[in-house]
């Protein structure tokens, strides 16, 4: 099986679906059974999910929208 | 050829898919530029070239990495000169960092056997708003940063980041990595910082 080092070493590919399928079904069955790299997965993966939602919880202000519209216009 | 017909029905095609990205470009070029100023120039830059180039871009190709690549050109070549890069990074400590096993929540679960995964993992991570993650991020150096927000935020794949970046896809992996690993320790250093967590 699958070592917890290699696993921690690809995490990153298999979070980011970077994976095949061999060494992906390897990972998962180990994170199955391995509760020290499942957390470290879990949180890698929420933590993942936090950077972008915190990135978009900010929007393009409405007078750069409508500036750029009203550029494209004069062209 | 995308922009065949009047220069009419070219700007509405044009603003039809291209429009739409405005909250990804701007966000991408907020992070990277780190001022609303500089990011407001970015995105407007942005549209005008990409709109003198839209002749080139090939429809049914993505469009948002087609206008990201133009941001990140514009940015390198433009504005990256006005940035002070953040403090000196000693790589090899982030190497085998990893925030996960630094923290324990301050609340331990009254059911030790509980030793809760998600659940407690995610109380971890409330302790940061937003502004947390993105000052994080902010400090983490630039060709980094670009590499972890193509990624999480915009979930291009590494090949798609490394034609957007123009590098190979070792060097995007490589990037994401101690990108991440970067972006981790500030985090620790904000949570001692504020005594969220104690030192191990």
């Amino acid at each position: 099986m699958i070592k917890c080092e290699e696993v921690l070493r690809r995490l990153y590919d298999y979070i980011d679906r970077e994976l095949d399928d061999s060494l992906k079904s390897e990972i998962e069955e180990h994170l199955k059974l391995c509760k020290y790299c499942c957390r470290h997965h879990d949180f890698e993966v929420q933590l993942k999910s936090l950077i972008r939602r915190s990135c978009f919880e900010r929007k393009a202000p409405e007078f750069l929208k409508n500036k750029i519209s009203d550029l494209l216009e004069e062209l | 050829m995308a922009g065949g017909g009047s220069n009419q029905d070219k700007k509405k095609k044009f603003e039809g898919i291209f429009l739409p990205l405005m909250d990804n470009l701007y966000n991408i070029a907020m992070r990277m530029t780190r001022n609303s100023a500089d990011a407001e120039d970015l995105v407007q830059e942005t549209y005008l070239k990409a709109f003198r180039f839209f002749d080139h871009f090939q429809e049914g190709t993505n469009a948002r990495a087609w206008i990201i690549t133009i941001l990140t050109n514009t940015f390198r070549t433009k504005y990256r000169r006005h940035q002070k890069e953040p403090a000196y990074v000693d790589f090899d400590s982030v190497e085998n960092f990893f925030l996960v096993d630094e923290i324990k929540p301050r609340i331990q679960p009254a059911n030790k056997s509980e030793a809760r995964g998600s659940e407690a993992i995610t109380e971890i991570l409330k302790a940061y708003v937003s502004d947390d993650i993105i000052k994080a991020l902010e400090n983490v150096p630039e060709q980094f940063r670009l590499a972890v927000l193509l990624s999480d935020v915009e979930r291009f794949n590494y090949q798609e980041i490394a034609e957007i970046i123009g590098t190979s896809v070792g060097t995007v992996k490589s990037r994401i990595f101690r990108g991440r690993k970067i972006l981790q320790k500030q985090l620790l250093d904000l949570a001692k910082e504020r005594g969220i967590i104690g030192s191990k």
